[in-house]
C-alpha cells in the first residue's frame, strides 16, 4: 500500500506551550487510522495541522513537514482552500449549517464553482447514499438540517465532507455525542469509506478503535508513544504506558 | 403606588382563600393568620365604601369661577348650561367616573360573595378609571376652546385616595405575607407601569386622532394631496409619501454601509482599528438630533446647492435622506455586529474546513445565519428614521410637496410640529390625526420587529 500522508518532525507551539513534540507518522492510503490518548494530549491539534485549521489560531507556531501526496502542506505556495477541499473534516459536535439538507451538501460544491442543478442533484444523492442517510431524508431534502436527529446530523456532516470529493477524511471524535445505534451506523460507514478514502479518526473509545482502525497511534502529552497495527497494539502493546492506558489503569 | 395596590390586595385575597382550604392540616397557624387577615381586610372594605361615597362628589368642573358638579351628576347628564353656554361633558370622562363608582360597588359585592379574584380585578379597573376620565377631560379642553371658557376636572380626591389605599396595602401585605411577597408585588407593579403607559398613550392618540379623521373622511384625509388648513382641506398624502420616501432612502443608503461596517468590525479589522470605529459609531448614537440638523444645514444642504446644477435651494428630500442614513447607522451597526458575533463559531469552522475562503464564509454562511438579527437592526433603524423630527425640520425645506429627490418636502413628524403652536379647532384635531397615522406606522414597524426577532429565537 502506498503512503498517503507523511508527517515528519512536526512540532507545534501554542505560544510557549509545546503541544506537539516531534511527531512523525506515515499513514497508508485507503486505511483507517485511529488516534487515541488521554484528554489534552494533542490528538485534535495533530489532526488540525493536517488541513491547517490551526492557521485560525493566533500565536500557533508550527515546524516540520506534513506531506500529502508528496506535497508539503505548509509550503508557501499551497492554496489552503484547495488543501481543505482535499482533506475533509468532521467535527466532534455535529455542525450542519442552518439551511436545508440539500443546501448543506451542495454548499461545498457550489463554493468550488459547480452551478449546474443536475450535477448538484447528483452529488447530493451520491453523498447521502455514501453516508447512509439517503433513505432517511430523500423525501425531505428541502427541510431544515437542524430538524434532524444528532446521529443524522453527524452523517449529514460526513455527507457534506464527502460532497467536495476529498482524498482524506479527518474525523475528530465523530461519535462522542451520539447514541450507540448512531455510533454503530457511523462505524459501519467508516468501514465503507475506507474503500475510497483515507480516514483518520480521533476517538476516546477503545472498543471503537479496535473495531474500525487498521492502525492506531497512541498519543501522550504531545508525543506519539506507539504506532502500530491495531490488533498488535491491543493484544500486545510494546510500551508500558500504552498498556496502562488501554487497560484503563491510566488517564 | 397605584398598581402596587391591587397586586397586594389580590395576594391578600388569594392567601385567605388558600388558607381557608387547608384548615384541617395546619389549623393552629391558619386560625391565627385568618383572624389577622380578616382584621386587615377591614380597611379595604372601608376604603371601598369611602370610594363609593366619594364618587358622588367625585369631580369639580371649574368653569370661569368654580362651578362644582357632583360625581353622579357628571355620570348621568350630557352637559350643563352655564350662562348662555352649554358645556358638554366628554363621554370618556363620564365613563371613567361611572366606572369608578360601578366597580367599587361591584368590588364590595364580589368580596362579600367570596369571589376574591373578581374583586381584585374590580380594584384594578377602579385604578385605571381616573386615567380614562383624565383622557376625556383633556378632550373637553380641546372642544371648549371655542366658547372661551376654561374647564377642568379636579382629581385631588381620587389621587389622594389611591395613594392612601396603596399605603395601607403595602403595610398590610408586609404584615400578612412578609417582605418576600412584598418584593414580588413591587416588581410586578413597576413592570406594569410601562405596559399601562403604552396603553394610555395608545388610547390617547386614538381617541384624540379619530374625531378629525371621521370628520374629514378617511379617504380624503389619507389619499388626497391637498394640505391647506386655511381652506379646510386636510389631505396628507404628500406627507405620508415623503415620510415613506425619506425612510426608504435612508434605509437604502444607511443599511448597506452599516452592515459592511459591522462585517469589517467582526471579521477583518484589527483590535485597534475596530475599537476606534466602534467608539465613533457609538458616539454617533449619542449626538443629539439637533446637532445632526446643524450639520445638515451647514454641510449637506450647502453641498447639494453647490454641486447640483440649477439647484436654487439645498433643502430637499435628498438632504433628509442623507441625514437620516447617518442617524440610523449606529443602530444598524450595533445590532448587526452583535448578531454576527452571536453566530456560533462552529459554522465558520465547518465552512472553512470545506475549503471556503473567509469572505465566502461570511456571505454564504455567517450572514444567512445572522439574517434575522440583521433584519431586526434594519427595522429598528426604520423606526428611528420614521420618528425623527428635529434634524429633518432643519434640512427638509418643509413645503408640502409630493416627494421628489431634489424638491422640498414635509414629513409627518415635522408636519405636526410646524403647525401645532398656532392651530385650533379641526386643524388642531387633524394634527392629532397625523400623529395617529404616525403611531400606526410605528406600530407596524414594531410588530414586524417582534415577529422577526421571535422567529429568530425559535429557529435556532
Ligand atoms: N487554541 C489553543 N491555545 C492554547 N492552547 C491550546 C489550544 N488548543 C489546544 N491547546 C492545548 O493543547 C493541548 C492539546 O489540545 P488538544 O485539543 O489537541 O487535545 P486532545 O488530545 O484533542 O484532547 P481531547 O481528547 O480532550 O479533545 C492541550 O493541553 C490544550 O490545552
Ligand atoms: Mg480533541
Amino acid at each position: 500500500m502506498s503512503i498517503k500522508l507523511k508527517i515528519r518532525d512536526l512540532n507545534l507551539y501554542y505560544g510557549d506551550f509545546h503541544a506537539l513534540k516531534n511527531i512523525s507518522i506515515d499513514i497508508e492510503e485507503n486505511s483507517v487510522t485511529a488516534f487515541i490518548g488521554p484528554s489534552g494530549c494533542g490528538k485534535s491539534t495533530c489532526l488540525k495541522t493536517i488541513n491547517r485549521m490551526n492557521d485560525l489560531i493566533d500565536n500557533c507556531k508550527i515546524t516540520g513537514k506534513i506531506l500529502l501526496d508528496g506535497l508539503n502542506v505548509y509550503d508557501d505556495n499551497i492554496d489552503v482552500n484547495l488543501l481543505r477541499k482535499k482533506a475533509g473534516m468532521v467535527f466532534q459536535k455535529p455542525n450542519p449549517f442552518p439551511m436545508s439538507i440539500y443546501d448543506n451538501i451542495a454548499y461545498g460544491p457550489r463554493v468550488h464553482g459547480i452551478k449546474s442543478r443536475s450535477i448538484l442533484d447528483e452529488i447530493v444523492e451520491k453523498s447521502l447514499i455514501s453516508s447512509a442517510l439517503w433513505n432517511e431524508v430523500k423525501d425531505r431534502l428541502k427541510g431544515s438540517a437542524l430538524g434532524l436527529s444528532g446521529g443524522q446530523q453527524q452523517r449529514l456532516c460526513i455527507a457534506r465532507a464527502l460532497a467536495i470529493e476529498p482524498d482524506i477524511i479527518l474525523m475528530d471524535e465523530p461519535t462522542s455525542a451520539l447514541d450507540p445505534i448512531s455510533t454503530l451506523k457511523i462505524e459501519d460507514l467508516v468501514q465503507e469509506l475506507k474503500k475510497k478514502y483515507t480516514v483518520i479518526i480521533v476517538t476516546h473509545n477503545m472498543q471503537q478503535a479496535a473495531r474500525i482502525a487498521d492502525k492506531t497511534a497512541f498519543f501522550l502529552s504531545g508525543e506519539i508513544i506507539e504506532y502500530s497495527k491495531t490488533s498488535d497494539m491491543f493484544s500486545n502493546p510494546a510500551d508500558k504506558r500504552t498498556e496502562e492506558y488501554i487497560t484503563g489503569r491510566f488517564g | 403606588m397605584i398598581f402596587f395596590k391591587f397586586t397586594s390586595i389580590y395576594n391578600l385575597f388569594y392567601k385567605v382563600r388558600l388558607k381557608g382550604a387547608n384548615v384541617s392540616v395546619m389549623e393552629n397557624i391558619i386560625n391565627k393568620s385568618k383572624t389577622k387577615s380578616i382584621m386587615l381586610i377591614t380597611p379595604y372594605i372601608c376604603s371601598a365604601i369611602i370610594l363609593v361615597l366619594l364618587s358622588f362628589k367625585y369631580a369639580f368642573y371649574t368653569i370661569e369661577k368654580t362651578f362644582g358638579v357632583l360625581g353622579y351628576n357628571l355620570i348621568f347628564s350630557k352637559g350643563f348650561l352655564i350662562g348662555d353656554n352649554i358645556v358638554y361633558i366628554n363621554l370618556l370622562t363620564r365613563l371613567g367616573i361611572g366606572g369608578c363608582l360601578l366597580f367599587s360597588i361591584l368590588g364590595i359585592i364580589f368580596f362579600i360573595c367570596k369571589k376574591y379574584l373578581l374583586a381584585g380585578l374590580s380594584y384594578i379597573i377602579i385604578c385605571i378609571c381616573p386615567l380614562i376620565a383624565m383622557l376625556g377631560d383633556s378632550l373637553t379642553d380641546v372642544s371648549i376652546v371655542d366658547t372661551g371658557l376654561e374647564v377642568k376636572v379636579t382629581y385631588m380626591f381620587p389621587i389622594a385616595f389611591i395613594i392612601l389605599f396603596g399605603f395601607i396595602g403595602a403595610l398590610t401585605s408586609v404584615l400578612v405575607m412578609g417582605v418576600e411577597t412584598l418584593a414580588t408585588c413591587i416588581f410586578k407593579s413597576l413592570a406594569f407601569i410601562s405596559v399601562i403607559s403604552v396603553f394610555t398613550i395608545m388610547l390617547y392618540v386614538i381617541v384624540s386622532g379619530a374625531p378629525a379623521i371621521s370628520k374629514i373622511g378617511i379617504v380624503n384625509f389619507l389619499f388626497y394631496d391637498n394640505w391647506k388648513p386655511s381652506l379646510e382641506q386636510y389631505g396628507i398624502l404628500a406627507m405620508i409619501c415623503s415620510s415613506v420616501a425619506a425612510t426608504f432612502g435612508a434605509v437604502i443608503i444607511g443599511v448597506p454601509i452599516g452592515i459592511f461596517t459591522a462585517i469589517f468590525l467582526t471579521d477583518f479589522a484589527g483590535k485597534g482599528i475596530s475599537n476606534i470605529i466602534r467608539t465613533s459609531v457609538q458616539l454617533l448614537a449619542g449626538i443629539p438630533s439637533v446637532v445632526y440638523g446643524f450639520f445638515g444645514m451647514l454641510v449637506v444642504v450647502r453641498a447639494i446647492k453647490k454641486l447640483v446644477p440649477n439647484q436654487k435651494v439645498g433643502d430637499s428630500l435628498l438632504a433628509v435622506i442623507i441625514i437620516l442614513a447617518i442617524m440610523i447607522l449606529p443602530t444598524v451597526v450595533t445590532v448587526t455586529e452583535n448578531s454576527i458575533k452571536a453566530v456560533p463559531n462552529y459554522y465558520r469552522e465547518a465552512a472553512l474546513a470545506l475549503g471556503t475562503t473567509p469572505t465566502q464564509t461570511i456571505f454564504r454562511v455567517v450572514i444567512p445565519a445572522a439574517k434575522n438579527g440583521i433584519l431586526s437592526g434594519v427595522i429598528l433603524g426604520i423606526g428611528r428614521a420614521i420618528g425623527e423630527t428635529m434634524a429633518v425640520i432643519m434640512v427638509a425645506g418643509n413645503v408640502v410637496n409630493m416627494p421628489s429627490l431634489l424638491g422640498t418636502v414635509r414629513l409627518l413628524t415635522t408636519g405636526i410640529v410646524l403647525e401645532m403652536s398656532y392651530s385650533s379647532g379641526l386643524h388642531r384635531q387633524s394634527l392629532f390625526a397625523i400623529s395617529l397615522v404616525l403611531f400606526v406606522f410605528i406600530m407596524i414597524v414594531n410588530m414586524l420587529f417582534s415577529f422577526i426577532s421571535r422567529r429568530g429565537v425559535s429557529k435556532d
